[in-house]
């Protein structure tokens, strides 16, 4: 069996429900189960792990513009609760799966190398019911 | 319910919605004024559906008519149970 392969080049990125897609060139969902260690006393000695709490993010690069401050900014300063929504090639594909959350911006990090373009990191935490993705067709 | 109708009036996407374009929407108070504060919509009015007065009349027919005979039926009814 073959899988379709796809090169990222039309995600599309909501933040506060503005469409922030062509500022950003790098974006995803770290999502990382820590590893409980409940290892008993065995014969064999391997270690016995068990998953825990759930860590989830949004994170990315933008370009840092004043207009993209303008949106995002605010947001961070306040520590507002805005959705983020993420969907990978989603400005072309309307049907593909959706990753959504209620989520603070936690970095808003903006940040410039003479003769580069300007970037900014940003990082938004969700609230407890996490990142969701909807509509797996 | 109430619901707003909206243009989109930045350079962005809001909600789907290209620049220019008008929509409507139940928006969360809280997120319709970070929007509007940001310059990406305005709001052009808000709308509580409802019916105009006099604007709404039921079908001919539709309306009860009492029964004559029913009424009399239970007139005498009562005079039974008085007697």
């Amino acid at each position: 069996m073959t899988y379709t392969k796809q090169i990222a080049r039309h995600d599309k990125i909501t933040i506060d429900h503005t469409d922030v897609s062509n500022a950003f060139s790098v974006f995803g969902r770290p999502s990382t189960d820590s590893l409980e260690d409940v290892s008993g006393f065995s014969t064999t000695g391997v270690d016995e792990k068990l998953p825990g709490s759930r860590d989830q993010t949004f994170t990315g690069t933008a370009f840092y513009t004043e207009e993209f401050g303008a949106l995002v900014e605010p947001l961070y300063k306040n520590r507002t609760a805005v959705e983020i929504t993420w969907q990978p090639d989603g400005l072309v594909d309307a049907t593909r799966e959706v990753y959504v959350g209620t989520c603070t911006i936690t970095e808003f990090s903006p940040d410039n190398t003479r003769g580069s373009a300007s970037t900014v990191a940003f990082t938004a935490v969700p609230n407890a019911s996490g990142i969701t993705v909807n509509d797996w067709t | 319910m109430k619901y707003g109708v909206y243009r989109v009036t930045g350079k962005r996407c809001y909600r789907g919605h290209e620049p220019g374009t008008m929509f409507e929407a139940i928006i969360d108070p809280s997120v319709e004024h970070r929007a509007v504060t940001r310059g990406d919509i305005e709001l052009l009015r808000r709308v509580e559906p409802d019916l105009p007065e006099g604007g709404f009349e039921l079908p001919a027919g539709w309306t009860h008519q009492p029964d004559e005979s029913s009424d009399r039926m239970a007139l005498s009814l009562k005079r039974r149970v008085v007697q």
